[in-house]
Parts: structure tokens; sequence; C-alpha cells
């Protein structure tokens, strides 16, 4: 009789930390946020150049107190393999990010910043305004017309070292 | 014994199950709310006379008033906007440009959205870089939101993707619409120009309102 109740007892006691266990996960987990993918691999710091050729970069000019600014250009990929764009730095900014514009269905413009993206094999990514753009973060003195600003991209095949013409503040292309 | 140690166990269970239910249901009000929220900010049909209360770069107050007589290109951004606003400031420079003499019965405005990074004095020398004829307006943050909602305009603070570094302070972004507001003489709301559409039908819209 005694040992029949506490074989139940110890039954019981089990079953109570299960639901407790279960309980208390399924707690968690609702407040928990979904996994990322984070601590993405930087770029070396001697890599090859890239076999991606970059044409008619472009900044925009800004207000010498300015924060943030903007540089687009077109890159073309000769080779066979799809090419990914991963980032950039530039001289005198805090970093570099690469941006692209979605307008909702009420004419919304959000600006999302993306890790990576395609230069396809044989083809050609375009940044430009109102699309994709590389944004200038933490900028030391704004960006001075007719300056120009030094910018590496960073590519999955190495490296492109730019020069950038800053050209007016309302240009809309490489010539203006 | 047992009878109270079962009466335990029942209570234990039921106290956990309550918990859990009270957090499920918790989290189900706060995304509920949210998207009430986020519904009842959506611009509805914007009223065909925009009033609002303003200030340009000297202070002054502006007002639907202000500028009776010419027609008004009216435009919602902010200045830490690298592309979107330099875009439609860029579009609103060469239709001035494009109207010729025309120009002067036209006033571009470009209002802030951000009136506590855009100071005036910043706000002027934006707007300048590019065309002085460019007039900055900026205001209290409810004096912006009811000029934004006068016009139909939205716009909001974009919340930092936890899941990324954060931006250092001060670097924030701003999620907004991007249409150009055509007023006529009369202060009458009469249309909208896309900042990156047909310079020809931008012409002929602003030529027309008169």
């Amino acid at each position: 009789m005694i040992t029949g109740l506490l074989r139940a007892a110890r039954r019981r006691t089990q079953a109570l930390v299960v639901l407790l266990a279960t309980g208390l996960g399924v707690s968690v987990s609702l407040f928990l946020p979904p996994l990322s993918a984070q601590d993405q691999p930087s770029p070396p710091a001697i890599s090859p150049d890239s076999h991606v050729v970059v044409a008619g970069a472009w900044a925009r000019a800004t207000t010498s107190d300015a924060l943030s600014g903007a540089i687009y250009c077109e890159l073309h990929n000769p080779t066979n393999h799809a090419q990914e764009l991963l980032g950039a730095s530039a001289a005198d900014c805090d970093h570099c990010e690469l941006h692209v514009h979605r307008t909702d269905a009420e004419g919304v413009m959000h600006m999302s910043q993306v890790d990576h993206l395609e230069v396809p094999a044989g083809g050609t990514l375009l940044l430009q305004p109102g699309a994709i753009h590389l944004m200038l973060l933490g900028l030391a003195h704004g960006l001075t017309q007719g300056q120009s600003v030094q910018v590496v991209l960073h590519l999955s095949d190495g490296t492109a070292t730019l020069s950038v013409p800053i050209l007016a503040a309302g240009a809309m292309g490489p010539d203006g | 014994m047992r009878r109270r140690l079962i009466l335990v166990i029942v209570l234990v269970d039921l106290a956990v199950v309550l918990a859990v239910g009270a957090l499920i249901l918790a989290r189900h009000q706060r995304q509920q709310r949210a998207l009430a929220q986020a519904a009842s900010m959506e611009a509805g049909p914007a009223p065909s006379s925009p009033r609002f209360t303003l200030h340009d770069a000297a202070g002054h107050l502006v007002t639907q008033d202000t500028y009776r007589g010419r027609s008004e290109l009216v435009y919602f951004g902010y200045s830490f906007c690298p592309d979107i606003c330099p875009t439609a400031l860029g579009y609103q420079a060469r239709l001035l440009k494009a109207l010729g003499p025309d120009a002067a019965r036209v006033v571009p405005l470009f209002i802030t959205i951000d009136p506590e990074r855009d100071t005036p004095a910043h706000l002027a020398a934006y707007v300048t870089l590019f065309d002085p004829r460019i007039i900055g307006l900026t205001g209290s943050a409810d004096e912006v939101k009811g000029a934004a909602n006068a016009f139909g305009a939205w716009y909001q603070r974009v919340i930092a993707d936890p899941g990324k570094p954060p931006l250092p302070p001060g670097q924030y972004l701003m999620d907004h619409t991007s249409s150009t507001y055509l007023v006529d003489p009369e202060g009458r709301l009469v249309g909208t120009i896309d900042p990156q559409g047909s310079m020809t039908a931008a012409l002929a819209a602003v030529r027309s309102c008169r």
C-alpha cells in the first residue's frame, strides 16, 4: 500500500517535472528572438584584385556637416561565376553599408541594409539613385563637389579600389 | 496524503498552464495592438486644402496662406537621407530650371520629417545645395506631423534590426512617402509628381496649375 503510494507519487513527480520543463521551454522559446546569422566573416586584410570591373562610379556632394553620403557605380562581372559584393570601406567615414530601396503599396520608401548583392556571371550589378547605393555613414566632413573619395569594394573574389568623383548634390548619374 | 499530493500537483499544473496562457495572450494582444497602430497610420485621403504651421530658416512663420497666389511644390524628407531625398530634390531643381521664367510662379518647399536633426540652419544649407530657390521648412514634432497629415504624407523612424549591429547614436534612418505635392495658387492640393517620373509630364502639370 505504502509502496504503491510512493510509486504513484514518484510517477506524478516525474510527470510534473516534464510538464514544468515543457511549460518553461515553451514560455522561453516564445520570447527568444529568432536565430540570425551573425559574425559574418570580415574580408581579409590583404586580398587579391577582384575580377569584377567597376565603371561610372560617382558620389553626391553633401553639406560640410553631413554624416551620410551615397556612392553609385556599375559592376561588371566578366567571369563565369557569380560574384558577391560584400561591402566596402571608405576614407573619412565610420563605415559603409549596402542599401536597397523598396516601395510598399502605400508609396512609402523603405531603405534597408543588405549583407551582400550578387554580380551575376557575365552580367552587371547597377548601383543607381532610388534603387541600390553604397551608403557612407559617420562622414568626418561631408563630401565636397569637385573632390573625390577613396573607396575599396569588398567582393567575393577580392577587392576593387576606386577614386570616386564627387558630383553635384542633385546629380542623377556619372555625367551629372 | 495521496489526495493532498494530487491536489498540489493539479494546482501547480494549473498555475503553469495559466502562466503560459497569460504570456501567449499578452503577446497576441501586443501584436494586435501593433497591427492596429500600423493600420491607423496609413495615409488616408488628403483634404483638398492642406493647412499647416511651420517655420523657415529665419524662424518666420509659414502657413498655407504664406505663398498664396503662387503654386507650391511640397516634398517631405530629411537631410540625413543619402539617396531618395537628394534624388527628389535634384529632380525639383531640374524642374525649376526647365520651367525657366515660369519658375517665378512656383514655390518649392522641402519640409523636414526629422526636425530633431534638421536645424533651420542645417536645412537651409542642405536645400541650397540643390537650388537656392528651394525653401526648407521645419517645426516642432507636432507641427511637422500636422503638416504631413494634412498632405497625406507618412513617415516613421526606422527601428534598428536587433539582428544587426546598431548604427551609432544620431544616425537613424526614416521610412517615408516620396511624392512631390502640387498645390495651386488658391492653396488646393491638385496632385502629386513622382520625383523619379517623366519631366515632360511634371512640367505640363506645373504649368497647368494656375
